[in-house]
């Protein structure tokens, strides 16, 4: 790496871990939910559990547990970011506030699409049905990021390019690539939590009032 | 004896189809009682309304004289072990891991485990993982889960399903004796009415989502009255004889059935038959089977 593409290194992987995370993390929510419901479904479980626990506390548990792996897949990005950021050796103190920022939008769509994928994944007894979601969210989610970004908005899986706070000048005749940091979109990370609050309201309810 | 369950007007319809309609059950303290019906009949979906599992259309359930609602339903089944339809477990864990599982979330202490594995007799199998385990020992690993924490309770749902002979001879022994033993009233369901004779103390017969019988198990065994069936070489001349004697009969199937008759009675009508010169070649006593009367009950075939 020349110096120009070190003293960007920081913004690099800011720019383009967000891009790998639409792709990938739908898929792993996706398997993270499935797995977590999908041994009640085969077991028989729910209708044992719901005679002996109110079924909204069983949902939220369930919620949380996955949240938990999410949130470890993604410290662990910050990890390896930090570490790959060392060893290639990336000009400058390490950017914290945009490193945590970068831990807090991950984490809040990661945790939104899992709730998501949860809801699907204990409807569903056949686990194609969420997987299938999981696997076309991801997909578009990356698509969208091409469209305008209201358009964006209203589309869960795009969430992770909405959120993203580095932009990309790429000069055609130099073919240098410049990053630069835009302002976070607050707006976005506030419609964000309103689906998150959907989505936890309606497919608890829901949930609760599956009959066995 | 007070009413454990009670169900009145109990109704449920999914879709256009009324699965159960107005049931009024009574379920006695210390019975137990055998809920016996033809599959489909609307067994399962009764229970699992008793459960709380699904929601009745119309009526009401009130369990140990409470009210079931959304609010209540827990603690009244803090009280009631269940096993519907197909056991549940976690097949990747242990007969033991899994009714610890149960265990915490009843907040039964940890040494009532050992005492359920070993009432359903599973004490040296609890250390393999239940994905390993027979069917039935499944089922038995969901019947611990129900005797768990001494329910006052227990809702069993076809339990003897996948069991063989011998395990379905335990599994009636081990009903049988928990009323006795553990002082639980047991509601036990199935479409063998074998089955239910042989464990049941009080029985309810529901047919097309309706309960055609609820009553005792000797009272249902009242309605097979005995009666005698005559076959004579010349049927038609000995009903005539009989006819003159005042005597009712019905023809079925080449015999003369005639109602309960005391020896000394029929013994005085067979010889007259002989005295007319009419050839008596088979005299039975027949006994409505508890198979005819559910037949009459429920108007369907009963499963064998």
């Amino acid at each position: 790496m020349d110096a120009h593409e070190l003293s960007q290194g920081w913004m690099f992987f800011l720019y383009q871990f967000p891009l790998l995370n639409s792709i990938m993390m739908p898929v792993i929510a996706a398997v993270v939910a499935s797995r977590l419901c999908d041994n009640e479904h085969k077991g028989q479980t729910l209708k044992l559990l719901n005679t002996v626990m109110p079924a909204g506390r069983l949902f939220t548990a369930k919620f949380l547990c996955g949240a938990l792996y999410m949130l470890a897949a993604v410290l662990l990005q910050l990890v390896v970011i930090v570490a790959v950021a060392y060893a290639v050796g990336f000009m400058g103190t390490p950017p914290f506030d945009k490193l945590f920022y970068y831990l807090l939008f991950t984490t809040a769509v990661n945790l939104t699409i899992l709730l998501l994928q949860q809801v699907l994944s204990l409807l569903f007894v056949n686990q194609m049905v969420p997987l299938t979601v999981g696997l076309i969210g991801g997909l578009a989610g990356l698509f969208i990021m091409f469209f305008p970004q209201n358009l964006e908005r209203l589309f869960l899986w795009g969430y992770y390019g909405v959120l993203m706070f580095v932009g990309m000048d790429w000069d055609r005749v130099t073919r240098i690539t410049d990053f630069y940091y835009t302002p976070v979109d607050w707006a976005g990370f506030i419609s964000l939590a309103v689906m998150f609050c959907v989505i936890y309201i309606i497919g608890r309810a829901l949930f609760v009032r599956k009959e066995m | 004896m007070s009413d454990i369950i009670t169900t009145t007007g109990l109704c449920k319809r999914y879709g256009k189809v009324l699965r159960v309609k107005d049931l009024d059950l009574k379920v006695q303290e210390g019975v137990v009682y055998g809920f016996l019906g033809p599959n489909g009949a609307g067994k399962s979906t009764t229970m699992k309304m008793i459960l709380g599992l699904a929601r009745p259309t119309a009526g009401n359930i009130a369990v140990f004289g409470k009210e079931m609602n959304s609010r209540n339903r827990l603690s009244i089944l803090k009280d009631v072990g269940s096993l519907i339809e197909s056991p549940s477990y976690y097949g990747h864990l242990t007969g033991a891991e899994n009714l610890r599982i149960i265990s915490t979330l009843k907040g039964v202490p940890p040494k009532d485990i050992d005492r359920v594995l070993q009432i359903v007799r599973l004490e040296n199998q609890k250390e393999k993982k239940v994905g390993q385990y027979s069917m039935g020992m499944k089922q038995r690993l969901g019947l611990a889960c129900a005797l768990l924490g001494n329910p006052k309770l227990l809702i069993l749902d076809e339990p003897t399903n996948g069991l063989d002979p011998a395990g379905i001879q335990e599994m009636r022994e081990l009903i049988c004796s928990l009323p006795q033993q553990y002082g639980m009233t047991v509601m036990v369901s199935s479409h063998l009415l074998s089955e239910i004779d042989q464990m049941a103390t009080n029985v309810g017969i529901i047919s097309g989502g309706e309960l055609v019988f609820q009553d005792s198990l000797s009272t249902l065994h009242e309605k097979s009255r005995p009666g005698i069936a005559v076959r004579t070489l010349n049927n038609e001349a000995a009903a005539k004889i009989l006819e003159e004697q005042g005597v009712s009969y019905q023809t079925q199937d080449g015999y003369l059935l005639l109602s309960k008759l005391g020896d000394n009675e029929l013994a005085g009508y067979i010889s007259l038959l002989f005295d007319r010169h009419i050839n008596v070649v088979r005299i039975e006593e027949r006994r409505k089977s508890l198979e005819d009367i559910f037949l009459e009950l429920t108007g369907t075939a009963v499963s064998l």
